[in-house]
């Protein structure tokens, strides 16, 4: 079967609307879609309306500022934007292309126009538009939760400054502000935080605790934090107050402390050195006497050129048993002598993945520096100490006591 | 650079093998294991030390700790340990006064 079509058929009921305008606009004919568009009937609009009459106000300031100037010098006009007025004040998004046709001697009879439907493309324009809308909300939304964020980090950051400013506060409450000038001794300190946000475990102090006699001690919290903080600051307390007592004395009176104080709950316990001097001005000589709770042997350097742990009578690590016995040690520090006392933060520091400092390797750097002033020996040991691979574990605390020369 | 924790009963007592590191950051993981076994019972504990490569202040403190847990039931808490790393360190604190200490844990039982 051969299908046919009809010209006229095909221009009532094309998918696009069709209009032919006199060159004032007046409609001289037009096609059913586009009356269906519109909602008009042929009647209404054949020489009745104008082309301008079917758009909106807007539609129609376009039309005469630009879509009618245009045709008239080109003669056509392709893909205008337009709106047109439904009979029921709805509106209808066209595309318009119109072509000028001309007489044998050139004059413009008529306007020829095509009207395509828009409404898909405006959908899309709008959905577009809408999607931009909404990534910019998106965008502002994530700009605010990044300002918020910002905020939250800084706060964060705020507290805990503040919070580190208290605990080194804490931290310095715990330790001497600087050792005393104690006549006939030259003495240095040293001690390392493994954690700047947790309170350490270390402890030392020098004082007076007569005309001639000195004390100190240093010691070593198991634990940290702040439960160890407080049995720090405990053991000072305790053992400044027990100093003029024999050595001996005082770390048996914090024992029982301890041992007393923490019987129930969380056990604590400390390990400690505890001495007094009482240097001779006219020898020049320092005589020592000392007891250790537990506690790593100080290492006794002489002048002369050797180094050697002095292990005492072992007095059990502090707090564990309700009673003990610290038997006290003594030695004579000639001139040029240092006694050097340190935690198990030095002994047992981590040189790499396998292997710990230990006590030879202290010995070994300690021989170098025998005669050396005690700052010296304190300054090369914290640089042995920042230079292993492994950033420290635990908390170290150095104390070397020398018979000035 | 961790602990390693194992317990089984042999000889009526119970035998906890510890591995790896006792250090400030293990030490409470080993203190667990130890109140735990003693809530459910058990009084008279064994701890391996022999694969213990590291042993700090803290560590020590919780062994005490467990052995004062166990003494307050009347039981016991008795150490494994060759290592001369570790006996020095029991040595030093006085605790070879205070932990019984074996070569190996039949001689522990």
């Amino acid at each position: 079967m051969i299908v046919t079509d009809s010209t006229e058929e095909v221009y009532e009921t094309a998918p696009s609307g069709h209009l032919s305008t006199t060159m004032d606009g007046t409609i001289v004919k037009i096609n059913a879609t586009l009356l269906g568009w519109l909602g008009l009937t042929r009647d209404a609009v054949i020489g009745r309306m104008r082309f301008a009459d079917l758009l909106t106000i807007g539609g129609r300031l376009y039309n005469e500022t630009h879509l009618a100037p245009s045709l008239r010098m080109q003669g056509a006009v392709s893909g205008i934007a337009l709106e047109l007025k439904r009979d029921d004040g709805g509106r209808f998004p066209v595309l318009v292309s119109s072509v000028v046709k001309y007489d044998e001697t050139g004059e413009p009879v008529l306007i020829r126009t095509t009207v395509f439907d828009a409404q898909i493309r405006r959908a899309y324009e709008e959905e577009l538009l809408r999607g931009r809308q909404v990534a910019e909300e998106a965008r502002q939304q994530a700009d605010l939760a990044r300002h918020e964020a910002e905020i939250a980090h800084r706060q964060a950051e705020a507290d805990r400054a503040q919070l580190q400013d208290a605990l080194s506060v804490l931290q310095q409450a715990l330790l001497p502000e600087r050792l005393p000038d104690v006549p006939g001794l030259e003495t240095a300190s040293y001690y390392h935080t493994a954690s700047a946000i947790q309170l350490g475990g270390d402890f030392y102090d020098l004082f007076a605790v007569d005309q001639e006699r000195w004390g100190f001690f240093l010691g070593d919290v198991c634990g940290k934090g702040p439960a160890a903080a407080a049995v720090t600051s405990l053991a000072r307390y305790t053992l400044r107050a027990a100093a003029l007592h024999d050595p001996g004395s005082a770390l048996a009176a914090l024992n029982a402390l301890l041992n007393e104080r923490f019987a129930t709950g969380d056990p604590r316990y400390c390990t400690a050195v505890f001495g007094t001097l009482r240097p001779d001005p006219d020898t020049g000589q320092v005589a020592v006497e000392f007891a250790s709770g537990g506690h790593p042997p100080p290492l006794l350097i002489r002048a002369g050129g050797t180094a050697d742990f002095v292990h005492t009578t072992d007095g059990t690590l502090l707090g564990i048993l309700p009673s003990g016995e610290f038997p006290p040690t003594q030695l004579l520090l000639e001139p040029g002598d240092t006694l050097l006392l340190y935690t198990d933060g030095l002994t047992e520091a981590r040189v790499d993945e396998d292997e710990f400092y230990g006590e030879q390797a202290l010995r070994t750097l300690a021989l170098r520096y025998a005669g050396a002033p005690a700052s010296e020996l304190v300054e090369a040991l914290s640089e042995v100490l920042t230079s292993f691979g492994v950033p420290l574990a635990d908390d170290t605390a150095l104390l070397a006591l020398r018979a000035t020369p | 650079m961790d602990l390693s924790l194992t317990t089984r009963p042999e000889g009526g007592r119970t035998v906890v093998e510890v591995g790896g590191e006792i250090d400030v950051y293990t030490a409470p993981k080993l203190r667990e294991t130890i109140v735990s076994l003693v809530d459910a019972g058990h009084y008279d504990l064994v701890v391996d030390l022999e694969r213990v490569e590291f042993l700090d202040s803290t560590g020590l403190g919780v062994l005490v700790g467990g052995l004062k847990r166990v003494r307050t039931h009347d039981g016991s808490l008795s150490l494994v340990c060759t290592q001369e790393r570790l006996l020095k360190i029991f040595r030093i604190t006085g605790l070879t006064k205070v932990f019984e200490i074996h070569p190996d844990v039949a001689s522990a039982i």
